[in-house]
């Protein structure tokens, strides 16, 4: 937050088929549909999320991440994020208001690694999905199958790690929560924070730029968890690794695929950081520890199975 | 019951059943079997790639970066998407290097240099 970032506002998805992709995010993630464009994307948010939309889904001949958004404080500091963008040597991109349906304006940039990030001050607040404004309920009735509470952040793939930890800390006011350095201290993975989360968005190094591990979305405890884990079962969906937990944050997971390949992550619990808290290492030597704490052995597909 | 075909990988010489409306990389998992890499069971990461060498299929959809439309002409295809109408031989060939640029852009908006051009 030192830069004036708030938080993980949306991403954009590329879906091959988007009938069986709102199966997917709608039916057994539990995400609630928004609205539609006249371009054929589908909004949709977690049912916590106050501001309208978190995930756009967008149907294309090639799956993954056209980009991901985080919200800034105000238009000014949108103003001055673009000049520091710039000093930085990004080229940034300049989306008027309504491109995304009730979403102000966006400035988009291409970090080091290959990957579209967007910054934006405005964004139509809906509420709570199913709850009032005034003395709101625990949780609104109706949810559907794993009742996914928000989109929570990002892992991605790409190299330039060092330059888009600068770009991340110097210019967005990000913190570097979690690494993983290798013995020459080179670090293979970053994870980064703007709030007391173990991570907004995390970067581990790969040859290809702009790759898409998985988006991931919060779920309130380890039972949740279990009961989504059953819920793949039930509907056959392509499941990765899980349910287990995480060395790297200590989150437990799960991990499975959408229709189109995008992988996703359903989590609960994990660590906290402030900024003033040192980073939390991990060594390449226990890499398989870092990622499965109970299998403690790296599968091929977690390192290759991208989008 | 449904059709089934006898699907062979040619590199391994292992073979399984495949059932009519059944993906090739679905029935080579139902049947404990390991001759073709497994990644998103979706299309969209390219793991499973594997190249027919004869027979009879269709294919559901697939990321363009992994099969385009010369490598389909080839008979290149995913096998989570790869759904046999006859007996097939297959080799697997596995992830390969990008076979398309990046991307269609994102949304129609112009680049800053796009809209100079324009202003010309």
């Amino acid at each position: 937050m030192k830069k004036g970032v708030l938080r993980p506002g949306h991403v954009q998805l590329r879906v091959l088929d988007m009938t069986r992709a709102l199966e997917h995010y709608v039916d057994l993630l539990g995400l609630i549909e928004m609205d539609r464009d006249d371009k054929g994307r589908v909004y949709l948010k977690g049912w916590t999320e106050t501001d309208k939309f978190s995930v756009v889904l967008r149907e294309a001949d090639e799956p993954g991440l056209d980009f991901m958004a985080f919200k800034v404080i105000d238009d000014a500091t949108l103003g001055r994020l673009t000049e520091d963008l710039v000093a930085f040597g990004c080229a940034v991109e300049s989306i008027p208001a309504g491109e995304l349906k009730d979403c102000g304006r966006r400035i988009r940039f291409q970090a080091p690694s290959g990957h579209r990030f967007e910054l934006y001050a405005e964004k139509k607040v809906t509420g709570k999905w199913g709850l009032a404004e005034v003395n709101p309920e625990a949780w609104p009735r109706g949810l559907k199958g794993m009742r996914a509470t928000r989109m929570d952040h990002a892992l991605l793939y790409g190299d330039e790690l060092p330059a888009t930890l600068r770009l991340f800390t110097e210019v967005l006011g990000f913190s570097l929560a979690e690494q993983v350095l290798d013995p020459e201290g080179n670090r293979i993975a970053q994870f980064l924070t703007l709030s007391m989360k173990a991570h907004d968005v995390a970067f581990i190094h790969h040859p290809e730029k702009g790759k898409l591990h998985h988006v991931s979305f919060f779920l309130d405890t380890w039972d949740d968890v279990l009961r989504a884990a059953d819920l793949i079962s039930m509907t056959n969906t392509s499941i990765d690794i899980g349910p287990t937990r995480h060395g790297l944050t200590h989150g437990k997971t799960i991990y499975f695929f959408d229709p189109s390949g995008n992988r996703n992550e359903v989590f609960c619990g994990g660590d906290y950081h402030y900024p003033d808290q040192p980073t939390v290492t991990w060594t390449t030597d226990q890499l398989g520890k870092a990622i499965f704490y109970h299998d403690r052995q790296l599968n091929e597909r977690f390192l290759t199975a991208l989008t | 019951m449904g059709q089934r075909y006898r699907i062979t990988e040619t590199a391994s010489g292992a073979s399984f059943f495949c059932e009519e409306g059944q993906s090739v990389l679905q029935a080579m998992e139902s049947q404990h079997l390991g001759c073709v890499k497994v990644g998103c069971r979706g299309g969209g990461c390219g793991l499973c790639r594997v190249q027919v060498h004869s027979g009879r299929y269709e294919c559901g959809r697939m990321s363009i970066r992994h099969i385009n439309a010369q490598a389909r002409e080839l008979g290149q295809a995913l096998a989570c998407r790869l759904l046999p109408h006859s007996d097939l031989a297959i080799e697997f060939l596995g992830l390969a290097d990008s076979q398309e640029p990046a991307p269609a852009p994102v949304s129609p908006v112009m680049t800053q240099q796009q809209r100079q051009e324009v202003s010309k």
